[in-house]
């Protein structure tokens, strides 16, 4: 068995690891925003809490902060968001897919 | 409301800082829109500037780095100096790729900086302040606005940068060379009663090119981070690069 092409390819199969975590870091970062006063992880679960919210509700933010929020709003705001950065996510991660 | 970008610039005898200033500044103009002031003494700065305004100081030369001097001490007098109502203020090294950081306009605390920090390639466990082992709050990139508590935080970076025999004592770490990391983290904590409060914090890590990798642009915002025999590329996110020779070479 050639170790030179095993660790040559440890190496890699790692730098992808790496790579494929920082992308995650970085769009997951991408998904924090500030609106209303609050600061938020856009994440499907409040994108469909807000969906069944057709008011005003209070909303605990990420530093559990409660925030009063027009929820119509910032279902409009949070899921054009959410959308745009998910593309990009998508379009960065089958470009380091194919470098693989 | 006047917002604003502050960076410290004292060059030493093999850095200099000035010109790392410059070419910072002229990327947080183009990607964040902000305007710069930057803080120097009269050895570094220039008449003929691209800041928007420079404000010279006199530095206090007494602290080394493994030998080499490290001007990095009066940061505190940033909450006075400062002409913005409410201020970035990023280390020289930060490179910025892109427009994330507008987000500190938005966080609802009167001072947020990093808490959490990665260095890229590296399996470096987060550094933790003396015998008590701390977090360390990272004085990289902090942001405030001029509040009565803002003003008590620096008065206690200067209380600690003063008296940093003492504070070494206490918290059981090297008072060898003065960091601005710990003056910050000890006064967060006592202006906050010894605790803490999470919504000073940037939501995101800080990430660290350690000195031992080194960063080549491949694009205008991409590059390639490479250590040992590990390569990976990072495209659109702001880095604090450590080795100082490694961001002069960016700069070209």
């Amino acid at each position: 068995m050639d170790t030179e092409k095993i660790a040559a390819s440890a190496r890699k199969r790692y730098n992808h690891q790496i790579s494929n975590e920082l992308l995650q870091e970085k769009y997951t970062n991408l998904l924090t925003v500030a609106h209303q006063g609050g600061m938020w992880n856009i994440t499907p679960q409040l994108l469909g809490f807000l969906a069944q919210s057709p008011t005003k509700r209070v909303l605990c933010d990420i530093y559990n902060i409660p925030v009063e929020v027009d929820c119509p709003q910032f279902l409009e705001f949070a899921s054009t968001h959410y959308d745009s950065i998910m593309n990009q996510w998508h379009d960065e991660y089958k470009k380091l897919s194919r470098q693989r | 409301m006047k917002r604003g970008v502050v960076l410290f610039a004292h060059n030493n005898d093999t850095t200099n800082y000035y010109e790392m200033a410059k070419y910072t500044a002229s990327r947080v103009n183009r990607f964040l829109d902000l305007p710069v002031t930057v803080i120097t003494d009269s050895d570094s700065g220039k008449i003929d500037h691209p800041f928007d305004s420079q404000i010279i100081i006199s530095p206090d030369r007494l602290n080394f780095r493994k030998k080499d001097s490290w001007i990095n001490r009066g940061r505190y007098q940033v909450g006075e100096l400062s002409p913005y109502d409410e201020t970035l203020v990023l280390d020289t090294d930060y490179l910025i790729n892109g427009n994330t950081l507008l987000q500190a306009w938005d966080m609802p605390s009167d001072f947020v900086c990093f808490r959490h920090c990665k260095y890229l390639l590296d399996d470096t466990p987060a550094e933790c302040l003396g015998i008590y082992q701390l977090p360390i709050m990272w004085a990289t990139v902090f942001r405030f606005r001029k509040t009565p508590r803002t003003r008590q935080i620096f008065h206690m970076i200067k209380m600690v940068q003063e008296n940093y025999n003492h504070y070494s004592n206490i918290y059981q770490f090297q008072q060898y060379t003065y960091r601005n990391d710990y003056a910050l983290t000890i006064a967060l904590r006592t202006v906050a009663g010894q605790l803490e409060n999470v919504a000073d914090y940037f939501p995101h890590r800080l990430w660290h090119i350690p000195p031992q990798a080194k960063i080549t642009r491949i694009g205008d915002t991409s590059y390639e981070v490479s250590k040992d025999a590990h390569r990976i590329h990072i495209s659109d996110v702001d880095v604090h690069v450590m080795n100082k020779n490694n961001y002069m070479e960016l700069t070209v």
